[in-house]
């Protein structure tokens, strides 16, 4: 089966002093997982690694089988990975909602016309169409989610990374993003602390500990 | 460990002593070599950011070469970067916070205090938005170009940036009131005068006053 992520002896500092070693993860393609963890266990820092914000300390890193050596390695694999923040008000590049969507694609370089009807499209998806004119700021907490995930899906990412994806929203709003993310046929790795909301997504649970990455369920 | 009081009375003697003098003398070199000694470990980053400073000390200088008063450039190159390297060499490591709140030490007025507290905090407040803004651009895979549409998402990030700070500004202004703020912020730091703190100001002294008397080192 071909491989989305593999961390082998990862190792990683959170602050100055404390440093996650032994962190060994193989994530295969279109695999869910979730990384449980004490609060400040550094599961943000592990996603922002991946994603190629900060550098790790120690260890070997693949993604789509390519050897990640250096931030710059990422260049060629940046585009198949998409993050959601666990604060969707600081993914929001755009004031405007249907902006924001399109962002990703207008990025890429594709023609205008066809970016915002693929952004229109993915807003029809997730039922919020209503909110395309909307300003991303004066939008409810589980606006503001679907629509900085709709921002991450219309790129089409082969891997998800999701910070915290539950964080401030109410029970229906929950419901409506496990439908979204059970639908969705890619990589996901999920960080959070809501057990309930992972176990209906995911396929493997582990938790970061003292001794590293521990498969719990 | 010197004191923030005595670090303040230090660098304000040591400034104003060197900033009289219309030459350079040897041992105005007394005061940063003694801090030097005493913390190794702070001699690197605070020679990190003098390098960065040096962009514009060395235009300054460079107009006075300019103009042929090369004396005057070097007396602003060494001027400069001694006082500046004092600076940091005293306040490296220590927060930006508890040096603003511990004017009040100095007996400088409490709204004064006060307000260059929060000066400080609303830097940084904004460099931390702008380092979220940053992290969102890499993450969303921000490609630089000189189009239209690199320029919009450059306004966008200024105006979201600004929308970010009232923001911020308003949960402040929120929180002082709920917590019933009085306009005076509390410190409680050191107020007792350590050798260090003696010692440190001899050195300034030094630096000064073997000038004045014409001391020849």
């Amino acid at each position: 089966m071909s491989c989305s992520l593999n961390l082998k002896n990862f190792s990683y500092k959170i602050g100055e002093n404390k440093e996650i070693r032994n962190i060994n993860l193989n994530l295969s393609h279109k695999e869910k997982i979730a990384i449980v963890g004490a609060n400040g266990c550094g599961k943000t820092t592990l996603l922002d690694i991946i994603a190629g914000v900060k550098s790790r300390s120690g260890g070997e890193l693949e993604l789509f089988h390519q050897k990640i050596d250096s931030l710059a390695d990422y260049k060629s694999v940046r585009d198949f990975i998409g993050y959601l923040f666990q604060d969707s008000d600081n993914q929001f590049l755009c004031p405007v909602v249907i902006d924001d969507v399109a962002f990703g694609l207008l990025n890429e370089g594709i023609e205008k016309e066809k970016a915002y009807l693929k952004a229109k499209m993915m807003l029809e998806d997730f039922n919020i169409s209503n909110l395309q004119d909307k300003i991303v700021y004066n939008l409810s907490g589980g606006e503001k989610k679907l629509v900085a995930l709709a921002g991450v899906l219309v790129n089409e990412p082969k891997l998800m990374l999701l910070d915290e994806p539950t964080n401030g929203l109410d029970e229906d709003m929950q419901l409506k993003l496990v439908k979204i993310l059970q639908q969705i046929d890619k990589s996901i790795i999920i960080v959070s602390h809501h057990r309930e909301f992972i176990d209906k997504i995911v396929d493997k649970i582990y938790k970061i500990t003292d001794d590293g990455l521990v498969l719990i369920s | 460990m010197i004191s923030l009081r005595f670090a303040f009375i230090s660098i304000l003697l040591y400034s104003f002593g060197l900033a009289f003098f219309k030459e350079i003398w040897l041992s105005m070199l007394l005061a940063p070599l003694f801090l030097a000694l005493v913390k190794p470990k702070s001699i690197l980053p605070s020679f990190k950011k003098l390098l960065f400073l040096n962009i514009f000390i060395l235009l300054v200088s460079l107009s006075a070469v300019l103009s042929k008063e090369y004396n005057l450039a070097l007396l602003i190159f060494v001027r400069a970067n001694a006082i500046l390297f004092f600076t940091f060499l005293l306040f490296d490591k220590r927060d930006i916070f508890e040096i603003t709140a511990s004017l009040s030490s100095l007996g400088l007025p409490t709204k004064l205090s006060t307000l260059f507290f929060f000066v400080a905090k609303f830097i940084f407040i904004i460099k931390n938005e702008f380092q979220i803004i940053k992290k969102a651009l890499l993450v969303r895979h921000f490609k630089r170009k000189t189009t239209l549409f690199t320029y919009k998402i450059y306004a966008n990030i200024v105006g979201m940036l600004v929308v970010k700070c009232f923001e911020r500004a308003d949960k402040l202004k929120k929180a002082m009131i709920l917590r019933n703020f009085g306009g005076k912020i509390y410190y409680a730091g050191e107020n007792s005068v350590t050798k260090m703190d003696l010692v440190l100001l001899c050195f300034v002294l030094a630096s000064i006053f073997l000038k004045i008397i014409k001391v020849n080192i």
